[in-house]
């Protein structure tokens, strides 16, 4: 399989539009679907698999997390954003949540679909993001913006809770509080990963999501 | 003269982080000589593209009548905030009246909005690219007395967005005399007065035979005999419609905009009907149809 190294797309200026296409053809990896390419993530289907490389260059591959039993939560991503900073910066709601849950099979997996270029978009910048604010989990580059559209994911921060079977469990806000700066009273992920851990039914399984817009 | 003075917070005191300080000063860069962040621009720029401010219409307030009150905030080019209703991003500003005891505010009156695509194309917000005023009405006490001088405290918070967001906050405060006598128009009287046109007004108050909305099953349908387009944009207590993004807005002089309405549901079809006429001039007008199921 043709996997270009991400950082061989940032130093290779004049290859221009070509390169990225084919890095975008081995980045997102539909075959699990049976050759789909078009797959979409809707709640209480079999959500997309993909492969992508964190900001460290380890690639994550979906399918092999769900293989091995995890429950995965992803979490859209800009470190530029002001809901991004209300949750990393003035309160630790990700940091906290991701240590709830981490002894519970729980894999947690930000991605940043920003086009590079654009505002919390680039390696570099994420790299350092995840240093200053001791990020424990991967940071996923996406930015072709494929994985982001295939989940049609329309803001950071934006959450999706994928079961171990493999099913969409929940697709939407982090909490019920649009502010830049206050928390919401209910935290959607919080009760969705506890309702999954129980067996029990998820609800509400979608909201609203809230915040910018992802920078594609 | 009704005083008002601002004390505005500078975006940059919310963001501890010195990556964010970064950022933001990357932004600025050659926007400022030297930055004064401590000092109150003039005019709203890049570095502060809002500055807000509490205004009164008129010059003094009267036991038993309506003083209406509005947070201007004034809006740097090509930047623009949100309006109060159902958007993809964003947030609409929210303010936090501190008022003299058995004074009253009412809700927020919010001007129309305008249909904007989020970068990257997946969202819709409805937001304002100008400056505006949230006009509230203030109910004074019939017993309230007579020579006082009285304070309002406003608490605002916005975001204001260009493709970047920023958040900012401001504690507002005024201080009008209390009279007997009737009151005359502030220095400000003229904001409340252009955002008044631009504030929808309800549909059945529109009195004009080419104008109709009514709900066809799932469907809103308007017409608007004569108009070049027409849009509809969902209050936040909406029912929402399957794709506002597509079908919010149509050219023409009539829109089918469909809903996803359950039968369980209770919430209703509730926004604005914009309108354009030919040489698209916009008017607008609130509607609600309660949810019948």
């Amino acid at each position: 399989m043709s996997m270009l190294n991400t950082r061989t797309l940032f130093s290779t200026v004049l290859l221009g539009a070509a390169v990225a296409l084919t890095g975008v053809a081995g980045a997102v990896n539909a075959d699990h679907h049976g050759g789909q390419d078009t797959a979409r993530a809707v709640v209480g289907q079999k959500a997309p698999t993909f492969t992508l490389k964190d900001t460290d260059g380890k690639e994550h591959d979906l399918q092999k997390y769900l293989d091995d039993g995890k429950i995965v939560v992803l979490e859209w991503f800009n470190p530029e954003c002001p809901f991004v900073v209300k949750h990393y910066d003035l309160h630790p709601t990700m940091a906290t949540l991701n240590k709830k849950y981490a002894e519970h099979d729980v894999v947690w997996m930000a991605i940043n679909s920003g086009r590079e270029g654009q505002q919390g978009a680039g390696l570099e910048k994420n790299q350092q993001y995840k240093k200053d604010w001791e990020i424990s989990y991967p940071i996923l580059m996406d930015m072709s913006g494929d994985v982001g559209r295939m989940y049609n994911a329309r803001t950071t921060p934006q959450m999706f809770i994928i079961h171990s079977n493999g099913t969409l469990m929940y697709d939407g806000a982090i909490d019920n509080n649009r502010s830049p700066r206050e928390l919401g009273d209910i935290n959607y992920v919080d009760n969705a990963l506890r309702a999954i851990l129980a067996g029990e039914t998820v609800e509400p399984n979608t909201t609203r999501p809230y915040g910018c817009s992802v920078k594609y | 003269m009704t005083g008002h003075s601002t004390l505005h917070a500078p975006a940059s005191t919310y963001f501890r982080s010195r990556r964010w300080r970064a950022f933001l000063a990357a932004c600025i860069a050659g926007a400022i000589s030297t930055p004064t962040l401590a000092q109150q621009p003039q005019h709203p720029d890049d570095d502060e593209p809002l500055i807000a401010s509490l205004i009164t219409e008129h010059s003094h307030a009267v036991p038993g009548e309506t003083f209406y009150i509005g947070v201007h905030m004034r809006l740097a080019e090509d930047w623009h905030t949100y309006w109060d209703g159902l958007n993809d991003t964003g947030f609409a500003a929210t303010v936090k009246l501190d008022l003299p005891a058995g004074w009253t505010a009412g809700e927020i009156q919010w001007p129309a909005p305008e249909r904007y695509i989020t970068s990257g194309g997946l969202g819709l917000d409805h937001v304002y690219h100008r400056d505006t005023t949230l006009i509230i009405p203030i109910q004074v006490p019939a017993d309230a007395t007579v020579g006082e001088t009285v304070t309002i405290t406003a608490d605002a918070e916005w975001l204001v967005c260009q493709d970047a967001c920023i958040p900012g906050w401001a504690t507002l405060t005024l201080e009008t005399p209390v009279r007997a006598e009737t009151a005359t128009a502030s220095d400000d009287a003229s904001l409340f007065a252009a955002t008044r046109e631009r504030t929808p007004v309800p549909l059945e108050r529109a009195d004009d035979e080419r104008l109709s909305a009514e709900m066809d099953g799932r469907d809103l349908v308007i017409r608007a005999r004569g108009a070049s387009k027409v849009a509809f944009y969902p209050s936040s207590a909406s029912a929402a419609p399957e794709d506002i993004m597509r079908t919010g807005e149509a050219q023409g002089d009539r829109l089918r905009l469909r809903f996803q309405l359950e039968p369980t549901g209770e919430k209703p079809v509730t926004g604005i009907i914009a309108i354009f006429a030919t040489d698209g001039t916009p008017s607008w007008y609130a509607v609600t149809f309660p949810h019948d199921g």
